[in-house]
């Protein structure tokens, strides 16, 4: 249809040329009419306005404007190229898929469960590190951590000190500070303990978030010390315990005995901007009690806070950071007691700013390898059950080719053809991690120490997703392919097989080898942390914990004061104690192993003062009653228990661990010893009085902690866990002793009522969780990587059929053709378990602390694991071998 | 494109056609409408039926030395389809004068 161009070169009329090009985007089969309707038109306008070369520059540019518009009309014309193609290899795609039912159901299963695992540790990846805070320009959000050099940084300080940071900095736009609280809720005469967080007037407006209803707090509402009895509610306390009441605004709550007008709620998904906690109330920072008190970043020290800063536009991390640590130097001159040597470190806020971070990171790069392997695992297997279909359907490819496909439409077709494979399974895989994350939610909690946490799928996960299939999919389908379409057309067509199936067999058998390592190394793990879990079992935790319950109580949230809490404690042990059956009970402020809050302090040796407070070396303490020792049947050493004697009028005394008597008086006998918590100069010497056996305090892989107990009479503290020792039904006493504590203050709700055997369960939560994932994980890998080797020694049996034939003909035994197939896998293995073996060495150690002592090269583990994977490829190898031996000589001569 | 409505581009290119422009570029030139507005318009119509299109005869072109140029015309449904949108758009059939001459040019 196209007539000869006009005489004048294309270039000098660019609006023709304009068209040759846009035409190459529209469909081929449209592409020679399209452009000659656009040409005619253009050239019938030249020819209309006399001839080109005299029209003025007006014309000319209408001529190329109206050419330009051509790009839309092609761009509406293009996915019509695209569909018919498309549709074509998804139609041909489908029927292949449907014509081998089983291949398409393994794969989509195998497939499924790796893209599943991805997703549901990436919703995790998502949830803590990826998905930004709900408000306003989270990036220039930071965390203030503080702390004095080669200490490690906390991102907590005194109230004081904030104040100083939020007027004294040049950099940020605010500073607002804010502090936890557990904080009894009455509400429809049911008491509940929730988490509250006291923040500054300035802290919503900072983070730029409004109200859903009512008002948020404001700088107004932040005057007066204990002057301000308002509160905000989140939106999902609101929802869950006040039934979305609209009339809440206004109403009067009774938090910790006082009286809280409800001043607004939150908007909905703003939980506070930890994701570790997340408050359920906010509060005027002036109602927090004690925040005059306590100078220095120590954690521990009375009423400190955490701070949230946003920085001024155009002010960057590290000139905010040299800006606040000039503040901090300035601090440091004027109160060296309590912040020489102070640094301030910036951090992302959400993880505790610094101090959960790295702990997260590492337990999600953990999962997030592990997944990857796993998902490679099932890629390998798949890539050689194409690969062995590729050799099936290779002379329906030669023909294809042979009749003019260009290679790039065949690649395509198979390219689809898994493709659509990976979406199918990436639809199951997103199922499965529906499902997953479900479970996980209630699980996730107890490891990270998290009051809550929504795992979120949204639009990242969905889109990591479904690029992981597309991946996994042009993964899979790229090697068969490649090979499938090489163009050594005539062999295929004679239907011979070729040097072809050599360099098949070798990239197969590369396979094998790359999933032996891979299993190895992901049940070696799962072996590394078992092992360790056994050991955990058997590590003395310094108490007994059989036998034992455990309930806690926090008189704050009813707001006792010391002499009415005293009062309450005597009487709660002594009613507990006189329970039938009971062997003894006992008050402690921190029971070992708890997570969470530390109750660490700056200890000063009396006659080896460290010069400044940050200098002093930091020790977990606890205040316990008297009978602890007894109740928890932790040896005492040396001295003797605390007394009734030692009361708030007597001298102050201590029991300190074997390792701190070790620590501070490696020679000397440390009974008689003093030391402090306040420093030289305040005194407040405390006499040890007796050293007690070692034990694991803050988590069961630490190792010589020093400890020291405290009496509680002379450390009084409101928030306690009472222990009870007896024979009798655990579950029974736990009732029991909830009921005696209702009967002393019925406001009062008691929580963590559990046995000591469950308590011990808390810290292993992690191992336990890593060692399900990993076994699961490595047991589908082992049967990923058996079904592989089975696979690639059938194919190899087949191949070699002709050559066993023969052997067998000329009088080869059984035994030797076992031998002779069992070998060619066993090299196979043998290499795959060498380089897994070297990749387990280089990556157990990222498990270290999941191991509890148990050495990451473990050699129990190494060769009970190894010994389990040969014994499987064994198997694979061996039902191949014994099909070769029944191999009919005269059949297989006449075999092709 | 809905079948029971019509924008109000797509309502002034039929008017056009009826009117008896039918060359992309004429249309372009009554109704003021961008190239990139008028085409895809046209391939709308035509695949919904209102508009079919036709090469002109082989003689013309060659006379000029050009390809030939495609026209379109409306069908049944396009007409019922006018009669509608005129009812909708009152002021349609005033906004175009039938053709008479050859069209304007920018030079004119």
């Amino acid at each position: 249809m196209q007539t000869s161009p006009n005489n004048s070169p294309r270039f000098s009329r660019p609006h023709l040329a304009l068209i040759r090009l846009i035409g190459v985007i529209v469909p081929q089969r449209l592409r020679a009419d399209w452009r000659q309707e656009w040409e005619a038109e253009l050239r019938f306008r030249e020819t209309l306005l006399a001839n080109w070369d005299k029209l003025d520059r007006r014309n000319k540019l209408d001529l190329l404007r109206r050419s330009l518009g051509a790009f839309w009309d092609a761009l509406l014309l293009q996915p019509r190229r695209t569909e018919d193609e498309m549709f074509q290899d998804l139609r041909y795609g489908v029927r292949m898929l449907m014509k081998k039912p089983g291949f398409t159901f393994i794969a989509v299963l195998t497939l499924g469960l790796g893209i599943g695992a991805n997703t549901a540790i990436f919703s995790l990846v998502n949830t803590v590190l990826l998905r930004p805070l709900p408000i306003a320009q989270p990036e220039q959000v930071v965390t203030l951590n503080f702390g004095a050099p080669g200490q490690g940084v906390f991102p907590l300080i005194g109230y004081p000190e904030y104040t100083d940071y939020r007027d004294r900095n040049q950099s940020l736009e605010g500073l607002a500070a804010m502090g936890m609280a557990q904080v009894g809720l009455s509400n429809n005469g049911v008491n509940e303990r929730i988490l509250g967080l006291h923040v500054t007037g300035n802290y919503f407006s900072l983070l730029g978030v409004g109200a859903a209803l009512g008002r948020v707090i404001t700088p107004e509402d932040d005057v007066t010390p204990g002057g301000h009895p308002i509160v905000v509610l989140s939106y999902q306390c609101w929802q869950q315990r006040f039934g979305a009441d609209p009339q809440i605004v206004g109403r009067d709550l009774l938090i910790s005995g006082r009286k809280f007008t409800v001043i607004g709620v939150a908007p909905k998904g703003f939980n506070g901007t930890e994701l570790a906690s997340t408050p359920e109330l906010w509060f005027p920072m002036m109602m927090k009690p004690g925040l005059e008190l306590g100078r220095g970043p120590i954690k521990g020290r009375t009423a400190p806070v955490g701070t949230i800063g946003r920085l001024k536009e155009g002010v960057s991390w590290a000139q905010a950071e040299s800006d606040l640590n000039l503040i901090a130097a300035q601090i440091a001159r004027e109160y060296p007691q309590a912040d020489k040597g102070q640094i301030v470190v910036l951090s992302q806020p959400g993880l505790f700013g610094a101090a959960m971070r790295p702990m997260v990171l590492r337990f999600t790069a953990v999962a997030m390898g592990v997944v990857v392997l796993v998902l490679l695992l099932a890629c390998t297997n798949l890539v050689n059950m194409l690969l062995a279909r590729a050799s099936e359907r290779h002379k329906e490819i030669a023909i294809r080719l042979a009749l003019g496909a260009g290679r790039m439409r065949v690649l395509r077709q198979l390219l689809t053809e898994s493709v659509l494979l990976a979406l199918l399974g990436s639809a199951l895989g997103l199922a499965l991690a529906y499902g997953a994350v479900e479970i996980v939610k209630f699980k996730l909690p107890v490891i990270f120490g998290f009051t809550q946490i929504e795992l979120q799928m949204d639009w990242r996960v969905w889109v990591f997703t479904l690029a992981l299939s597309l991946l996994t999919g042009a993964l899979l389908g790229l090697l068969p392919a490649l090979q499938a379409t090489r163009p050594d057309l005539l062999p295929a067509l004679k239907n011979e097989s070729t040097l072809g199936g050599y360099r098949r067999s070798r990239l197969r058998n590369m396979l094998v080898v790359a999933q032996m390592s891979l299993s190895l190394v992901l049940l070696l793990c799962a072996g590394l942390v078992l092992r360790g879990l056994q050991r955990a079992q058997q590590i003395d935790p310094g108490f007994n914990p059989k036998q034992a319950v455990e309930v806690s109580f926090d008189l704050d949230v009813q707001k006792y004061n010391r002499e009415r809490g005293s009062e309450f404690q005597r009487q709660a042990l002594e009613r507990v104690r006189s329970l039938p059956g009971l062997q003894s009970a006992a008050l402690t402020t921190h029971a070992p192993l708890t997570s969470g809050e530390g109750g660490g302090k700056g200890v000063f040796i009396q006659g080896n003062e460290p010069k400044t407070a940050t200098q002093a070396p930091i020790v977990l303490t606890t205040s316990i009653s008297i009978d602890y020792f007894r109740t928890m049947e932790t040896r005492l050493l040396q001295g003797r228990d605390f007394t009734a004697q030692d009361n708030a009028s007597s001298p102050l005394v201590a029991i300190v661990n074997e390792a701190f008597a070790r620590r501070f008086w490696p020679v000397e006998n440390p009974i008689g010893k003093r030391f402090s918590f306040s420093g030289a100069a305040a005194g407040n010497w405390i006499e040890v009085i007796g050293v007690a056996q070692n034990g694991k305090y803050s988590s069961l892989a630490t190792k010589n902690e020093p400890f020291v107990y405290l009496p509680l009479a002379q450390n009084y503290a409101n928030k306690l866990t009472l222990i009870a020792r007896s024979a009798a039904d655990q579950r029974l006493l736990l009732a029991t002793i909830r009921k005696e504590i209702h009967k002393l203050d019925e406001n009062l709700t008691p929580y963590d009522a559990r046995t000591m055997l469950e308590h011990m369960e808390l810290p292993l939560a992690p191992a336990r969780v890593a060692a399900t994932a990993l076994g699961a994980f490595g047991a589908l890998a082992l049967l990923l990587a058996a079904i592989g080797v089975f696979g690639v020694m059938s194919n190899a049996v087949t191949q070699r059929t002709r050559e066993i034939g023969i052997r067998i003909a000329l009088g080869a035994e059984s035994k030797e053709i076992i031998r002779l197939i069992v070998g060619q896998g066993a090299l196979l293995v043998g290499i795959g378990v060498g380089i897994g073996l070297v990749g387990a060495a280089l990556g157990t150690r990222l498990l270290a602390n999941l191991l509890f002592g148990v050495s990451a090269l473990d050699p129990l583990t190494f060769v009970g694991v190894t010994a389990l994977l040969a014994a499987t490829a064994f198997l694979a190898c061996y039902l191949p071998a014994r099909r070769a031996t029944k191999v009919d000589p005269m059949i297989a001569l006449r075999h092709d | 494109m809905g079948k029971s409505f019509l924008s109000f581009a797509a309502a002034v290119i039929l008017q056009a056609l009826d009117n008896g422009y039918q060359y992309g570029f004429d249309i372009m030139d009554i109704t003021g409408l961008p190239s990139g507005t008028v085409y895809p318009a046209l391939r709308r119509l035509e695949d919904a039926g209102y508009v079919r299109s036709k090469w002109e005869k082989h003689s013309i072109a060659q006379e000029e030395a050009r390809p030939p140029r495609k026209y379109y015309e409306l069908t049944r449904e396009g007409r019922e389809m006018l009669a509608e949108a005129r009812s909708r758009y009152r002021m349609l059939e005033q906004a175009q004068e039938p053709k008479t001459d050859k069209p304007k040019t920018s030079r004119a």
